[in-house]
């Protein structure tokens, strides 16, 4: 058994798996059944002047027989009072001394505002502060959420005054709703943060219904932009993570969120640099209980891979994540065909005819059966032909011996950049 | 023409340029692909051109100038 501890800028829990702030963190009675259930840490619904929600608040895209590929919400933040909200934060510290709680916060980019929030919180017991720079709907339009994370100034600024009250850890979420996440996440680390996370929900629109003409979700009538996440945003979030993890101006811990469904996701993320990460959607869908299958599965894990300590994979695949200019233009795949378990049933040959490269053959052997060939000497290595065929493993990428050395794009145009300068 | 079979021929025409001697000296990149210019072994040789289109050549030739240094 690996030792699944970690610590996040100085916030420690048993295990890396954290309830991100969201719907199934809004209550004691939930954060507390989520820590019977195993969660190593839960980062409360981000507290702040109590809103009012609507009704009819969340959506799913469901993608060719799999349900919640995609979920999004207009749910706000708390709509409790906030004595409620700190008495039950204190009360599930009380009873989870071990277990890392987190308060997210929300208040208007004032300097009081902040100092006010971070003092009252603090003084129930949570070990960190997760500032919600990244919601992306509702609050927004109140100067909140991602309408300041979106300003690197105001990140931080905020950032910055919630750390002069704080004792705690001071986490900054932030929103995917920008060009380059790194920005921001710069800014968070100039403004003092201790830690970031992300990333938080992206501006979308579920659906139209084809009868009604209504958006999905909509509210009598009306619709309005939610947040995204689940399944689907989940290359996006890791791109994200690794953007900053590999930035050397984003030299804090990295709490990862995004379509996190279980422990193989969660490695993905820490392996890209996270210490640890949030889960919101999967428990939205499946329970608390699926917290089970993802200790016992990063337990395995770690244990076949005989790594004694769950930090060991923090950040170990980042070195590998660079810019396309540092690819190796001589590095070759093709695609080979085993005719043994192919069944014909052409999706590939199609799709190489139809979108790619032309190079996979129908042909028909002595017996008169018909069987399809890759044509090495044409492919590209694209890769389409395996991504849609249906059988595991019928279809395989192999390496390419190369006669000449490695050469990247950016080694070329050196190369010709110092041609051109001897010529001259 | 099949790309691989392009590839070939401008293959077959960098390598047998170099095999005589000349050298790449400047190239020029443009919407329709490489202009390759090497110069002669001899003083009184005459330059050449090689227009390069297809992508594996364009590789090829840079990787043949790195790996002579």
């Amino acid at each position: 058994m690996a030792d699944l501890r970690i610590n996040l800028a100085g916030i420690e829990s048993p295990n890396p798996f954290w309830l991100a702030s969201a719907p199934p963190t809004n209550t004691g009675y939930q954060v507390q059944r989520a820590f019977e259930a195993g969660w190593g840490g839960a980062v409360w619904k981000t507290l702040g002047d109590p809103i009012i929600n609507t009704s009819s608040r969340f959506a799913a895209v469901h993608y060719n027989g799999q349900r919640v590929a995609g979920f999004n919400n207009i749910e706000l933040i708390t709509d409790r009072p906030l004595e409620v909200n700190l008495k039950e934060i204190a009360e599930t510290k009380k009873r989870f001394p071990d277990r890392a709680l987190v308060a997210s916060l929300m208040v208007e980019p004032k300097r009081e505002k902040w100092h006010e929030i971070v003092k009252k919180v603090e003084a129930v017991g949570v070990d960190g502060l997760e500032l919600n720079f990244g919601c992306p709907h509702g609050m927004a339009e109140r100067g909140m959420g991602s309408a300041s994370g979106q300003q690197p100034d105001l990140v931080e600024k905020q950032t910055y005054w919630a750390k002069e009250a704080a004792r705690t850890p001071v986490i900054v979420k932030l929103t995917p709703n920008i060009t380059d996440i790194t920005a921001t996440a710069a800014a968070a680390v100039k403004g003092c943060a201790d830690a970031i996370s992300l990333i938080n929900t992206i501006n979308s629109l579920a659906g139209v219904d084809l009868d009604s003409w209504n958006t999905i979700p909509h509210v009598g009538g009306k619709g309005s932009h939610g947040g995204y996440c689940g399944p689907a945003v989940k290359p996006i979030a890791l791109n994200m993570v690794a953007e900053c993890a590999r930035n050397a101006r984003i030299d804090v811990p990295i709490s990862g969120i995004g379509g996190i469904s279980d422990w193989r996701d969660a490695v993905e993320f820490m392996l890209m640099g996270a210490t640890g990460v949030q889960v919101c959607t999967a428990v939205m869908h499946h329970g608390f209980r699926i917290i089970e299958d993802m200790l016992d599965g990063l337990n395995t894990y770690l244990d076949r891979k005989g790594i004694a300590r769950v930090g060991e994979l923090t950040g170990r695949s980042v070195e590998r994540y660079t810019e396309w200019g540092n690819l190796d233009l001589n590095y070759a795949v093709t695609a080979r065909i085993d005719t043994e378990t192919c069944i014909s049933c052409n999706k590939c040959y199609i799709a190489c005819e139809d979108t790619a490269h032309q190079c996979i053959d129908r042909l028909t052997d002595a017996e008169g059966r018909s069987y399809l060939k890759v044509r090495e000497e044409d492919c590209v290595g694209c890769n389409l032909c395996a991504i849609v065929c249906p059988v595991e493993g019928a279809i395989e990428m192999v390496e390419q011996p190369s006669a000449l050395g490695s050469m990247t794009w950016n080694e070329r145009q050196a190369a010709i950049a110092s041609l051109k300068r001897k010529e001259a | 023409m099949s790309e691989y079979k392009e590839f070939l021929e401008e293959k077959a025409a960098i390598d047998g340029y170099l095999e005589q001697g000349y050298r790449i000296v400047n190239v020029i990149e443009d919407l329709s692909g490489d202009q390759l210019q090497l110069a002669p072994p001899e003083a009184d040789g005459y330059p050449v051109t090689l227009h390069l289109r297809n992508a594996n050549a364009r590789k090829y030739w840079t990787s043949r100038l790195l790996a002579n240094g």
